[in-house]
């Protein structure tokens, strides 16, 4: 028969290892639980967004029906006594960094047309759409 | 238990898993300075689970006492068989609250939108409508449904026992691309205004008007009457609905003297002081007489499109020709679409020179045996505004992606109709009209020339098969300012009562709406300077 003589070390190393996997296997509980809390935060939170997107929406509805033409024309014209400008008594300057505006077909190439269409601030100073 | 393991694996899945429809709404559609035109209302839809209901009768009692719908109906719903039965489509707020808090055991609530119009009727016949289920039935909302309509589909959640979902990171709504249209909210609104004025002022039977930048063919207003409002498009029938800018055809009358005019001026067989002999008010053509409305004594060729002579047509359109008349016809654009971006596009007719009578020849160059849409009319005038070109109308100026990116832009187009030096001169000549001595005196503008003619042409009786004494259709068509055109115009008035002519009927609407287009457009007076102390800034 053979003995083998046990060391310290061996003592140790066994216990040492059942409480590691235990605190493994009781980590990733841990883990996988709050995954899936976080989960379920971030799905109320979804619910929450939409729901706000969904008012957003229908007091843009809203706004977009209040601030209608037809409305403020209605409104400016019955209740304040407003007018649209007349024309003789409309005063137009002339920005001195704008060019006036002169559209034309003629240089564009093979006959298409080379107007560009202006928007915004840039559009308005000089006349155009 | 391992024998049973499919039935068992299957019910599990079941109870862990939910299958939930992505939420489709509709992009928005704006006008061309990004306001709302039409939108989409968060609303909800009502079901029922028949199976699961408890009593029928108090939940139909409850549910038609909220919705106003008959109770028997509601009951018929909520005994019928199968797991799923819409009860009620597209709930107010109010309404689904109401339903809620009654807690009637078997129904549920799915988030519905619903296309909503915040301008009421304004631009309806070009934004159109949606069916219940969001699809695109008229207008923009037709054309452009591939675009507007997002992609739906199907996430499946995990859930708990408590019925508590898992996100999945996925966006449960998907959104459809955005329109952005070229016409002007404000714009749109004054020829609406004036439009109504005119409706009610001549008892006309309909009307139709159409404002496009002359260059690049963006349409900036479109509207007819009757109209309708598109957020109850049920309300409303066929002859509301109907887009009569693109859809209805009509003999245009005198503006229709644009063809023989220019084709006389291109081909070089006139000048602008050519006489002709209208002194006897008539002329005969293929066994048919042509009358002067008023009779004229010797006229020149301005003066014949001026005053809007039949006679002096009729003799130029003779000079010119049945075939080069056609060729002219088609070179602007007459008896093809235009390929304006709406559906319902009609493309007109004339007939080719073959198949003409002896009569056709006089009948045409007075713009009578041509069936025309006043799209069509308005564009063969915005060639001459812009110096020659035949450009493509359009409503649709951008789609933007959901993110707000262009996905994609309108090029203008534009093909040559006829010379520059022709367009340049008919346009003087046009601007003739409208001064004095012209046929459209009402439509000048203060401050600013017009350009533009009128069109006073007779319906045909369907009864009598011949032209009415009583029904006409009066038209004014322009642009201004003359000589630096913003703005191109057409205003159709159908059947007016009391006056029939173009310059009294029509040229006076022009005038109104152009005014204040002009102003709102920032365009100034040609006959004041601008004012130089602001140069300093």
């Amino acid at each position: 028969m053979m003995y083998v003589r046990k060391s310290m070390g061996s003592y140790v190393i066994a216990p040492l290892s059942l409480v590691l996997l235990l605190c493994g296997v009781f980590g990733i509980v841990w883990l996988r639980s709050n995954l899936i809390s976080m989960e379920y935060g971030i799905s109320e939170l979804e619910k929450a967004r939409l729901d706000r997107l969904r008012e957003t929406k229908m007091l843009m509805a809203e706004k977009s029906s209040l601030l209608s033409t037809q409305k403020l024309e209605k409104t400016a014209a019955g209740n304040m006594g407003l007018v649209l400008p007349d024309r003789r008594k409309v005063v137009f300057v002339k920005r001195k960094d704008v060019e006036s505006y002169k559209a034309s077909f003629e240089a564009g190439l093979r006959g298409s047309p080379d107007r560009k269409v202006q928007t915004g601030s840039e559009g308005a100073a000089r006349g155009t759409l | 238990m391992l024998l049973n393991h499919g039935r068992f694996f299957a019910k599990a899945m079941d109870q862990q898993l939910k299958k939930e429809e992505i939420q489709v709404r509709r992009g928005i559609v704006f006008d061309r300075r990004g306001r709302e035109l039409a939108v989409n209302l968060e609303l909800e839809s009502l079901y029922c689970d028949p199976l699961e209901v408890d009593s029928p009768e108090a939940g139909a009692q409850v549910v038609s006492e909220i919705t106003g719908k008959p109770r028997q109906a509601i009951l018929n719903k909520l005994s019928s068989e199968g797991r799923f039965v819409w009860l009620e489509r597209k709930l107010d707020m109010d309404a689904a609250r109401r339903i809620r808090e009654s807690k009637i055991k078997g129904v549920g609530f799915v988030q519905d939108a619903k296309r909503f119009y915040p301008k009421g009727s304004l631009a309806s016949h070009i934004l159109g409508f949606v069916d219940i289920d969001n699809k695109g039935i008229e207008g923009v909302e037709l054309k452009y449904n591939t675009y507007l309509k997002g992609n739906g589909g199907k996430v499946v959640f995990e859930r708990d026992a408590s019925g508590k979902t898992l996100s999945q990171g996925v966006d449960m709504e998907s959104k459809g691309n955005n329109l952005v249209l070229t016409i002007d909210e404000l714009l749109q609104f004054m020829v609406e205004a004036q439009l109504d004025e005119a409706l009610k002022q001549w008892h006309a039977a309909a009307a139709t008007a159409i404002m496009m930048d002359p260059f690049t063919g963006e349409i900036l207003a479109l509207a007819n009457r009757p109209s309708y409002n598109p957020n109850l498009p049920g309300g409303s029938g066929s002859a509301e609905r109907r887009d009569r800018a693109i859809t209805d055809c009509y003999e245009p009358g005198s503006t229709f003297k644009i063809i023989v005019g220019t084709g006389a001026i291109e081909e070089k067989i006139v000048k602008l002081d050519s006489p002709f002999d209208c002194s006897r008010g008539s002329v005969e053509i293929g066994g048919r007489t042509i009358h002067d409305a008023h009779r004229h004594g010797l006229l020149t060729f301005k003066e014949v499109i001026q005053k809007s002579s039949n006679v002096g047509s009729v003799m130029i359109g003779m000079k010119l020709g049945k075939e080069r008349v056609y060729k002219y016809a088609r070179a602007f654009g007459f008896g093809e679409k235009s390929g304006i971006d709406l559906p319902g596009e009609v493309s007109g007719w004339i007939r080719p020179p073959e198949r003409w009578s002896g009569v056709s020849l006089g009948s045409i160059s007075i713009g009578q045996e041509v069936a025309v849409t006043p799209l069509q009319v308005l564009r063969a005038y915005a060639a001459i505004a812009n110096g020659g070109f035949l450009v493509r109308p359009h409503v649709v100026s951008r789609i933007l992606s959901p993110e707000g990116k262009e996905t994609w832009s309108f090029r203008p187009e534009g093909k040559r109709a006829i010379s520059r030096e022709t367009a340049d001169t008919f346009k003087g000549i046009l601007k003739t009209v409208t001064e004095e001595g012209g046929t459209a005196k009402m439509a000048s503008v203060d401050g600013n020339e017009v350009a533009g003619k009128t069109g006073t042409a007779q319906i045909i009786d369907p009864r009598t098969k011949r032209y009415s004494h009583e029904k006409y259709v009066s038209s004014f068509v322009g642009f201004v300012p003359a000589d630096d055109p913003k703005i191109a115009m057409i205003i159709v008035i159908y059947e007016p009562k009391g006056q029939i002519y173009g310059g009294v009927v029509a040229a006076p609407v022009f005038k109104k709406i152009a005014e204040s287009a002009l102003s709102y457009l920032d365009v100034p007076r040609q006959d004041r300077p601008v004012n130089a102390l602001a140069a300093a800034r």
